[in-house]
């Protein structure tokens, strides 16, 4: 899949597991963060254009505020904004481990874009007190960094969306073939109406409890923002719900399993208890429920990534199982050659035919006594110094003891065939000397 | 009434959409969870550890249009001396006694008015895995590919397969 894959090693089920919580908790790093970013520059541009228009004091300084809350610096936006995302891709380039899928090169546009739009989005801040001599190209800055983070995050949407869907991963070469692809897109607007939500819920957190100094001396202004805040969080939270179960719906039979269904019902509650605290800020605005209500969207951001990573680890179930069988086999080698010292191939040969033998010819052979097959102390002395002939039989079986069923052609390997020809011959050299020695 | 009017709406908008989600779960529960099978079949100790090839019991799959079920004789050339007292091996024996056959819950199963022959993809050197997924891998077998129409053209397009609609609905 990538040319990283040479440098990576199979992941074990417990490297899996640690790897779905380190996901976990970068997109609950991330996600909130740069969802804010996208509402709050898309709204502080909107309103930097409304006071150009109509000369507005309140608009103006909410454009001003908006998007020095939502990006804070640059430091904060490269810690937040790009190293979890840089973790993202490279955590599912572990995870993807040889899995043939175009998804972690989509992902790598997608960084690649999230970084264009983090320069677009600070250039926009930091010439925010030059708007009146620049403003065309600070405006124009703050809208393409708007549009490269809604394409950054449409790619990140459909890569996730064509994970859960191996059917298609050996067709899909280009992130636009998934534009018609219902789950990719329900992802991509339910990731839209999340980030204005939680911009709606962030906005009453972020000025009215985390710092109420730019609005406490003028009351016009904070109801204006209160307001705002208050109608954007409940139209979305409304919404959310309905993309949350078009989500659903659309999902693959694959991810689906019981406990997506509880999480989306967790999802569902929560969304209930937001539009009831909104409704009751509204009714009431003294009322001081931003904490709760911005805390409660943090909640909903992890159940959805929690959601996500079970649909994501619900698909890969039988790669996980592979990569196991690899992780394994490659220990074991590592451990025959630890035993041996690397110098001596032809016993390292010998033991990794031991362990062919044991885990699958002894199913139906024993050495001395009739299984499934005949013993082999019956049938390998006619292949004694012709381990050729041996491994011509291994690899292409016939039959040849009328008393006993057909043997099957199994799937061996080349290097595994040598190996258990070479352990057979060995073992038999090993028990006639046993025999001559007690007769 | 009109104190409570907004907790109502409230309350009726996501009920509706909870009655929606359970409505969702119920035809998941009853058209698509995997289904549990008579005899917990682990195709990961059949395929991954013993390493059997998927002909040895699908012996029809490179033969005729179906790759078939193996019979309960099949299973018991070999259980007849492998693992005969592990409980489950011991529900094939009992099926074997009876001279019944098991079964079996199918899992990939084609509308009627389409024609798909095993023998014909396979001659072509698609491997099973193409549209049964790493069957090897699973201890229940599930269906990891949709089956549906649009997946199947995509597929023929692929390789340059014919998609004339003769080709499966004859």
């Amino acid at each position: 899949m990538l040319i990283v894959d040479k440098y990576i090693l199979p992941p074990s089920p417990e490297h899996f597991l640690i790897l779905k919580y380190i996901l976990i908790l970068m997109l609950m790093i991330h996600l909130p963060f740069v969802s804010m970013l996208i509402g709050g520059t898309f709204f502080s541009v909107v309103f930097n254009i409304l006071d150009k228009k109509k000369q507005n004091r309140i608009y103006l300084n909410f454009a001003n505020d908006l998007i020095d809350t939502v990006a804070v610096n640059r430091s904060v936006g490269f810690i937040l904004g790009v190293v979890p995302m840089l973790v993202v891709t490279l955590i599912y380039t572990q995870i993807l481990y040889t899995v043939n899928v175009s998804a972690v090169n989509f992902l790598i546009y997608s960084l690649i874009l999230l970084l264009l739009g983090f320069t677009s989005l600070y250039f926009y801040k930091y010439t925010f007190h030059l708007r009146e001599a620049v403003f065309g190209v600070h405006i124009f800055s703050g809208i393409l960094g708007i549009i490269f983070f809604l394409a950054a995050y449409f790619i990140f949407s459909i890569s996730f969306s064509l994970l859960l869907d191996p059917g298609e991963w050996r067709f899909v070469k280009n992130p636009v073939e998934l534009i018609s692809y219902w789950n990719a897109v329900s992802k991509y607007l339910y990731f839209i109406v999340s980030s204005l939500a939680i911009t709606g819920g962030g906005i009453l957190f972020f000025f009215f409890h985390w710092s109420e100094r730019k609005i406490d001396h003028d009351s016009e202004y904070s109801g204006f923002i209160k307001n705002f805040g208050l109608i954007l969080a409940l139209i979305f939270t409304l919404l959310q719900p309905v993309l949350c179960l078009w989500n659903l719906a659309t999902l693959p039979e694959i991810a689906i399993s019981q406990e997506v269904f509880g999480f989306s019902a967790i999802a569902l509650f929560l969304s209930l208890v937001i539009s009831y605290m909104l409704c009751a800020m509204l009714k009431n605005p003294e009322k001081k429920l931003g904490v709760h209500i911005f805390s409660l969207f943090l909640l909903t951001f992890l159940i959805t990534a929690l959601n996500d990573q079970t649909t994501f680890y619900n698909t890969i179930k039988e790669h996980i199982v592979l990569m196991a069988v690899r992780a394994e086999g490659l220990s074991s080698e590592l451990k025959i050659r630890e035993l041996t010292g690397a110098a001596e191939e032809a016993q390292v040969n010998v033991k990794k035919g031991e362990m062919v033998f044991n885990s699958i010819c002894s199913a139906c052979h024993s050495f001395d006594r009739r299984a499934v097959g005949p013993p082999f102390k019956m049938v390998l002395p006619k292949y004694q110094n012709k381990e050729d002939e041996l491994k011509t039989f291994v690899r292409n079986p016939s039959k040849k003891n009328p008393g006993y069923p057909s043997m099957p052609k199994l799937g061996l390997k080349e290097d595994e065939i040598a190996s258990v020809a070479a352990y057979l011959l060995q073992r038999l050299q090993t028990e006639s000397q046993k025999q001559d020695i007690s007769k | 009434m009109k104190k409570h009017i907004i907790p109502i709406i409230l309350l009726g908008y996501f009920g509706l959409l909870f009655l929606l989600l359970i409505g969702l779960e119920t035809y998941w529960y009853l058209y698509e969870k995997p289904q549990s099978q008579p005899i917990a079949f682990s195709h990961q100790i059949h395929v991954l550890k013993m390493t059997l090839p998927c002909d040895l019991c699908h012996m029809y799959a490179t033969k005729s249009i179906s790759a078939g079920i193996p019979s309960v004789s099949k299973c018991m050339d070999c259980h007849r001396a492998i693992a005969t007292d592990k409980p489950e091996i011991k529900k094939i024996l009992k099926y074997w006694q009876n001279r019944k056959p098991i079964p079996w819950v199918r899992i990939h199963s084609l509308p009627d008015f389409v024609y798909f022959s095993h023998k014909r993809h396979l001659k072509m050197g698609i491997d099973c895995s193409e549209c049964h997924g790493d069957v090897k891998a699973m201890a229940t077998i599930r269906k990891v590919r949709s089956l549906k129409m649009g997946w199947c053209i995509t597929c023929h397009k692929s390789r340059s397969a014919p998609t004339d609609c003769l080709t499966c609905h004859k």
